[in-house]
């Protein structure tokens, strides 16, 4: 007759095992490192997480270096437009008459021409603007302060503002624009 | 085989102080910045001026307008009418009118694309001297000046 074979629990346990149902007690520490006791960090365990930080900062830095150029590169010309209306008690022979500097613009060859009164100085791009400058100069010193721009309106609003900055370095006392043709 | 090592779950935790700093700080800066860039300034490529003066500080409640390449003039984000350009403008002369004189001290800065024709400009000068608008300033791209300098 065969002999029923006992439960687990109350199986013997094996030599160097620990009996069933308990816990298998705690490996020995390594040499030089302390048992770490319950509720105390793991200093060596410690690691801070910087990726998201410099996911961010990289963001920030990107976003930094795109918005601060507009910024600083942005100024402005001033400008003033005749405060004066209508006719003024002035006489004609009192009244001197602005430098004119006139835009043409060829819409052919993209090119715009520079006039300083009825003198033909060049094209804008190709040294016109500094011919231009040098004569408005030239008649300052005959006591005229005054300069007008009179641009087509079809001209490209950077040869206007070319026109007027070279003006404004001949230290001319007032800039204005010439009325627009009536449309 | 390399057993895989078992995470404990009740230690595992997340480094979030830094992030959510950054983050809020993002959040302020786009706040800021989106009002006045998306509102005010648009994407254009300025005339470039060597005489043009720092824009600072920009004189408080200062209209802005732009003109596109194609010849639109935006407000806010929006485009005008004529009609539309002389309302708004309008209204801003009122903001600073001087009784005495009858003109406006209000001043308009105009921000136009370089390719853009002259003749937008002029009918935003056009509206400004009908108003009463004297004060015009013109946006350009210029070299950042050291402070002190003339």
């Amino acid at each position: 007759m065969a002999t029923p074979e006992r439960p687990a629990s109350q199986r013997q346990p094996a030599p160097g095992q620990p009996p069933p149902g308990r816990k298998p007690p705690p490996p020995p520490p390594e040499e030089g490192k302390k048992k770490r006791r319950r509720g105390e960090p793991d200093i060596a365990g410690t690691d801070l997480n910087m990726t998201p930080m410099i996911d961010c900062v990289f963001q920030l830095l990107i976003f930094f270096m795109c918005a601060t150029k507009f910024k600083t590169l942005e100024g402005k010309l001033l400008a003033y437009l005749p405060k004066d209306k209508g006719l003024k008690n002035v006489k004609i022979e009192e009244q001197k008459l602005p430098i004119r500097v006139t835009l043409m613009w060829n819409a052919h060859t993209r090119q715009a021409k520079v006039y300083v009164g009825q003198q033909y100085m060049g094209i804008a791009d190709k040294g016109g603007l500094k011919a231009a400058e040098s004569r408005v100069r030239e008649i300052k010193t005959t006591g005229t302060e005054k300069a007008e721009i009179d641009a087509e309106p079809k001209m490209p609003f950077k040869y206007v503002v070319e026109t007027l900055n070279a003006l404004i370095r001949t230290r001319v006392k007032e800039i204005s624009f010439a009325a627009a043709p009536p449309s | 085989m390399a057993r895989p090592r078992r995470v404990d779950e009740g230690e595992l935790r997340m480094e979030m102080t830094p992030m959510i700093d950054c983050v809020f700080q993002l959040l302020i800066f786009f706040m800021i910045c989106t009002e006045i860039a998306q509102s005010e300034l648009e994407m254009l490529v300025l005339p470039r001026a060597s005489e043009a003066v720092p824009d600072d500080p920009p004189e408080r409640g200062r209209m802005v307008l732009n003109v596109t390449k194609d010849g639109r003039i935006r407000w806010r984000g929006q485009d005008l009418t004529r009609q539309g350009l002389h309302d708004r403008l309008a209204l801003q002369a009122r903001l600073r009118l001087q009784r005495e004189t009858g003109l406006s001290d209000q001043a308009i800065l105009i921000r136009s694309d370089s390719e853009a024709e002259y003749r937008n400009v002029q009918t935003i000068l056009q509206e400004c001297a009908k108003v009463r608008i004297w004060k015009i300033e013109l946006a350009a791209a210029t070299a950042a000046k050291p402070k002190g300098r003339e």
